[in-house]
């Protein structure tokens, strides 16, 4: 079976690069937070990198749009959008593959993209940390800025899934898994510019210690108020942090998370590492980045 | 969300057709995108702040600011904070 070697969470915004100012001592901490992610992932050796995503009305328009979306086929390419630059990336087709029919086998509703174009959200934390732009990625959209939004449970199920194929793919496939988004920011409102640090390191706690059922409590009503309308973007954490959580009883066919159910006994999460936060007002956004697995520096 | 004015913004976004013809026939522009001159207008100005109150996906707000080379925060007269709210408690 292949093996997970390591995930991860991040902001994404693009200002990290188009208002990079290298004089700032908060802009270096960050970037300097992504180059030892950079080096972590490197050390990995990952032959897929799975980012979970959410993008921003660029490549999905209400004329289709999906909840959760797999990007399939042999390339995704960079929309060039806030100041990211665009490039063509390799895309693990195989592995795209598996998720998506696994994924609908499960009873996940997936939509699939083709060749998919990606925005920032996937371009700009993969610009940081593999500018190379080599390894093979698998990009998938997860809905977390058009009402209405998928419940957090359903995006630690997608965790899960992907756990999952993982298990089932070829025994030498290293894979790690890239959750981007968040924390609190304002966009396209007249709070733009607002960051809420008590509620990034009121979340932030609950990732270092494991807590994941804390973080699906929280209501997307409760998010939006408290943390702005790009704070849902934290749903991609929560796919990374299930997906590198470990199953512990109950049924295998039987996800450890869903409504009502913030039950851990079914599973062991992990203590997160966070790496970095900064509220970054510039950037907009409380800026934040952690490691998941493994637990230890690799 | 604003359907008809989500699409118009979306349209003037990534339609230069569109666009000219928008700033060329406003009201028949409106009148094919189902919106009011006055909020194909605010599309055209960049007027975020009547956008937004009118219940545009702020998503696409973002967007028209950058087609239209506007700062957002500037336009919305918000300025980078150094701190939160919650910090002034």
């Amino acid at each position: 079976m292949g093996s997970l070697v390591g995930a991860y969470a991040t902001s994404h915004t693009a200002m990290i690069i188009r208002k990079f100012q290298p004089d700032n001592d908060v802009h270096v901490a960050v970037h300097q937070a992504f180059a030892q992610v950079r080096a972590e992932v490197d050390r990995l050796s990952p032959d897929v990198l799975v980012v979970v995503g959410s993008e921003h009305l660029n490549s999905f328009g209400y004329d289709s749009f999906p909840q959760i979306c797999v990007g399939i086929g042999e390339t995704a390419t960079g929309w060039g959008d806030g100041g990211v630059a665009s490039a063509e990336v390799p895309l693990a087709g195989a592995f795209a593959a598996q998720l998506l029919a696994d994924g609908v086998a499960a009873g996940f509703d997936l939509a699939f993209s083709a060749n998919p174009k990606i925005d920032h959200a996937f371009m700009a934390p993969m610009t940081l940390i593999r500018p190379e732009m080599d390894i093979p990625v698998v990009p998938v959209f997860q809905n977390a800025n058009t009402e209405p939004l998928p419940p957090l449970w359903r995006c630690a199920q997608l965790g899960e899934l992907l756990r999952d194929v993982v298990t089932r793919r070829p025994a030498a496939e290293r894979v790690v898994i890239l959750g981007t988004g968040g924390l609190s920011h304002w966009v396209g409102t007249p709070e733009m510019g607002r960051i809420n640090t008590e509620f990034d390191e009121r979340f932030l706690r609950h990732v270092r210690a494991g807590d994941l059922g804390a973080i699906l409590a929280m209501t997307t009503a409760d998010v939006l108020a408290e943390a702005g309308n790009g704070a849902p973007e934290i749903r991609n954490w929560v796919t990374a942090i299930a997906a590198a959580s470990t199953r512990e009883g109950g049924a295998a066919s039987e996800p450890a998370w869903a409504p009502g159910r913030g039950d851990e006994r079914r599973a062991r999460v992990p203590k997160g590492a966070v790496l970095a936060y900064e509220s970054v007002p510039e950037w907009a956004t409380g800026i934040a980045l952690a490691r998941l697995l493994p637990e230890q520096e690799p | 969300m604003n359907l008809a004015l989500d699409q118009v913004i979306r349209q003037v976004v990534r339609d230069p057709e569109f666009r000219s013809f928008a700033e060329e026939a406003g009201q028949q522009a409106a009148a094919r995108a189902g919106v009011s001159p006055a909020e194909l207008a605010a599309v055209l100005e960049g007027d975020l702040v009547t956008l937004h109150r009118g219940g545009a996906h702020p998503l696409l707000i973002m967007q028209l600011a950058g087609a239209l080379g506007i700062d957002p925060m500037r336009r919305f007269d918000a300025e980078p904070r150094a701190h939160d709210v919650t910090e002034e408690r």
